[in-house]
């Protein structure tokens, strides 16, 4: 199995942000903000020494939810500053940017790392749209025609041009080109139609929030049914599922580090996005119907409302002693046969070195017990 | 809170099939030296000032009324003339292979334009308008490619003529056709007759040995989803013609007029209009003037 690690660098010394999105920049403290900041991506380079496979590197905007706006400017610190990880973006939020300026930068990243970048494709969670004053009733469209526009970018020897329903270009010939021929490609599968849209670009599945374990059997199970429309079976490399995860040297004590970083996060970090994403969630065609809104607004609510132990009991969360998480590992993988699992260990505001220790005992006592899974399974995902 | 619900009843996505309001399509007949020429004029019912013509070529369904061709007709006089043999019309003596169309419709140009013209081709049309640039090419001013037949590389498959597979590769929004009132013993005819200007090429090595010839700045507009045409067949024009342009055409099958005809017009329309100019956005320009 590969281990990614995820950090969504956010801001770790609000008390409160209010009840609004976006969030008044004058809660960000220089002082405290830009060591932290810098702390964080520091974490994020650790983690190769940890003996994580990926490092992750996301967008998010106007909130202290996530200090990272540009993803590709950590991607190129990481891909830098780092010898054997897969660099993975994950991602640019492509219906808000410039396909072409993706693929330019994307391809930056694989050539500065030597080819090691993995390619996320996001559509982003809603109130992004709100950021950059875009139509969320575009995104799935705008979505469709980027992914498209990004591979022609990445594989045309020849200058072209695009005439598209949202992108036009008289004339693109991307310098650098990437070292791979077409990079592992990793995509949500949130929605219906993003899941449709796995299948069909043979995208890794990513499933990044996880409400239950029988969302995600469902979820595999819908995917690998399309993938068979679409002429290919998946292996569990084809399918990253996303944990939180505090380890420490007790049970107990990791539940209370889980429990503040919850506690942080639903109210601090999370804040006013809510009242933004169901404006958007309701007003606009973001997802497109009414009961996938349902099914969106349900799971938000649960998320929040939901209490540590019950997390720990439905197996959606990696929280205890190195031991204890050995097995939770495990039986989280022997449910849903995936290959990559993406771990975040900065949980809400989570202390650094809190976040370090979990790492270290990932790497010495719990990767050596479990980097064997998926092997079994590989004849293909939940098999 | 309380939001007004979204209408989740109107489409996302409306493409305007309908006929284009305000242009008319009259038949005329010409006479060349090898024969007589029926063409089809499309035109904008009340022009603003005088129309720059633009010549069309048809594929192997001759002559259609196209929603992308009514389109480029509110800016140009659109000459569509049928090729000969198809739709029933007399074959010409001595113009037999692509060649001989090349010369027989810069004669033409000569007969009906009399000055020259900016010539778009689709498909087995846009092979012959590389005919046309080659042998003719003082009748030439742009040129324009939509998906051309005739380089198919021999290590593809050779293409199905099996109908519902023709369909499917040709097309991604078949309701987006104009109504064809052609028998299919005619539809099947045209085909002959396509084949006989061409018999068992596959890829035309005759053309491509001499594409570096053509000096007419050239636009290659392809469907990103033709499954008839190649791209690398596109690339390779693109890399031999020494004044040309790649552009591919999102959503778009074979037939980029009809699959997605307003996104044909609006790019066919700046390419003519703007000339080696339009990879520059076009507020720049027009400030400029």
């Amino acid at each position: 199995m590969k281990f990614s690690y995820t950090h969504h660098m956010q801001y770790d010394f609000a008390d409160s942000t209010g009840g609004d999105w976006p969030v008044p920049n004058r809660l960000f403290d220089p002082a405290k903000g830009a060591p932290n900041f810098r702390e964080h991506v520091d974490q994020k380079i650790f983690a190769e020494e940890c003996g994580f496979d990926w490092i992750a590197c996301n967008e998010h905007h106007m909130s202290p939810y996530g200090l990272m706006p540009n993803p590709s400017l950590i991607g190129a610190i990481i891909a830098h500053q780092t010898k054997r990880v897969g660099v993975l973006q994950s991602g640019s939020i492509l219906p808000l940017n410039n396909p072409v300026r993706v693929a330019e930068e994307y391809a930056m990243i694989d050539v500065l790392s030597g080819g090691r970048l993995v390619a996320g494709f996001m559509r982003g969670i809603p109130h992004e749209y709100v950021a950059y004053n875009v139509d969320p009733s575009e995104s799935y469209g705008r979505m469709y025609e980027s992914i498209d526009l990004i591979k022609k970018c990445w594989t045309e020897p020849e200058p072209f041009g695009w005439e598209g329903e949202f992108y036009q270009f008289r004339a693109v010939s991307i310098w650098p080109r990437p070292v791979q021929k077409m990079p592992t490609i990793v995509m949500s599968g949130d929605s219906d139609l993003s899941l449709q849209l796995c299948a069909a670009h043979k995208s890794v599945l990513g499933i990044l929030r996880l409400p239950s374990l029988d969302f995600a059997k469902n979820k595999v199970a819908d995917y690998r049914a399309l993938t068979a429309k679409h002429g290919w079976t998946p292996g569990p490399e084809h399918l990253m599922i996303a944990q939180q995860c505090v380890i420490a040297d007790t049970d107990k004590e990791a539940r209370a580090l889980f429990a503040e970083g919850i506690r942080y996060f639903n109210t601090v970090l999370m804040g006013g996005q809510r009242t933004a994403q169901q404006l958007v969630l309701q007003k606009t065609r973001y997802l497109r119907n009414k009961e996938q809104v349902e099914i969106r607004q349900n799971r938000l609510k649960t998320a929040q409302e939901m209490s540590l132990d019950e997390r720990i009991e439905r197996g959606i969360v990696i929280c205890g002693a190195p031991d204890t998480a050995v097995r939770q590992i495990t039986n989280l993988q022997r449910e849903l046969g995936h290959g990559v699992l993406n771990i975040t260990c900065k949980i809400g505001n989570v202390p650094n070195d809190a976040v370090r220790r979990s790492m270290m005992y990932l790497r010495d006592e719990v990767f050596p017990k479990t980097r064997h899974l998926g092997e079994a399974t590989a004849k293909g995902v939940a098999a | 809170m309380k939001f007004a619900p979204p209408d989740w009843t109107t489409p996302g996505n409306v493409f305007p099939g309908e006929k284009v309001a305000d242009v008319s399509w009259t038949v005329k007949r010409a006479e060349l030296s090898t024969g007589p020429v029926i063409y089809h004029v499309c035109k904008p019912i009340n022009p603003k000032g005088e129309l720059q013509p633009l010549l069309h070529l048809h594929g192997a369904g001759s002559v259609r009324h196209a929603h992308g061709l009514e389109a480029l007709a509110r800016d140009f006089e659109l000459i569509c003339p049928i090729c000969p043999g198809f739709d029933g019309t007399p074959r010409h003596g001595g113009v037999n292979v692509m060649k001989d169309l090349g010369k027989m419709w810069g004669e033409f140009i000569e007969k009906v334009i009399g000055k020259p013209v900016d010539l778009i081709g689709i498909s087995f049309g846009g092979w012959t308008a590389l005919w046309v640039a080659l042998e003719s090419p003082k009748w030439i001013d742009q040129l324009i490619l939509e998906n051309p037949a005739g380089f198919r590389f021999p290590h593809l498959p050779p293409l199905s003529n099996e109908p519902a597979i023709r369909m499917r590769e040709m097309y991604v929004y078949p309701d987006r056709l104009p109504k064809n009132d052609r028998p299919l013993d005619l539809q099947d005819a045209n085909r002959q007759v396509m084949d006989g200007y061409h018999p068992g090429v596959r890829f035309d090595q005759a053309v491509v040995d001499r594409l570096p010839e053509i000096g007419a700045l050239t636009l290659i507009a392809h469907g990103t989803k033709d499954g008839r045409v190649a791209a690398e067949s596109m690339q390779m024009l693109k890399a031999k013609i020494k004044r040309s342009h790649l552009i591919y055409v999102y959503d778009a099958g074979h037939s980029l007029e009809s699959d997605q005809g307003e996104r044909f017009a609006r790019l066919v329309t700046d390419f003519c209009r703007r000339s080696e100019a339009f990879i520059v956005h076009p507020g720049y320009t027009q400030a400029a003037e």
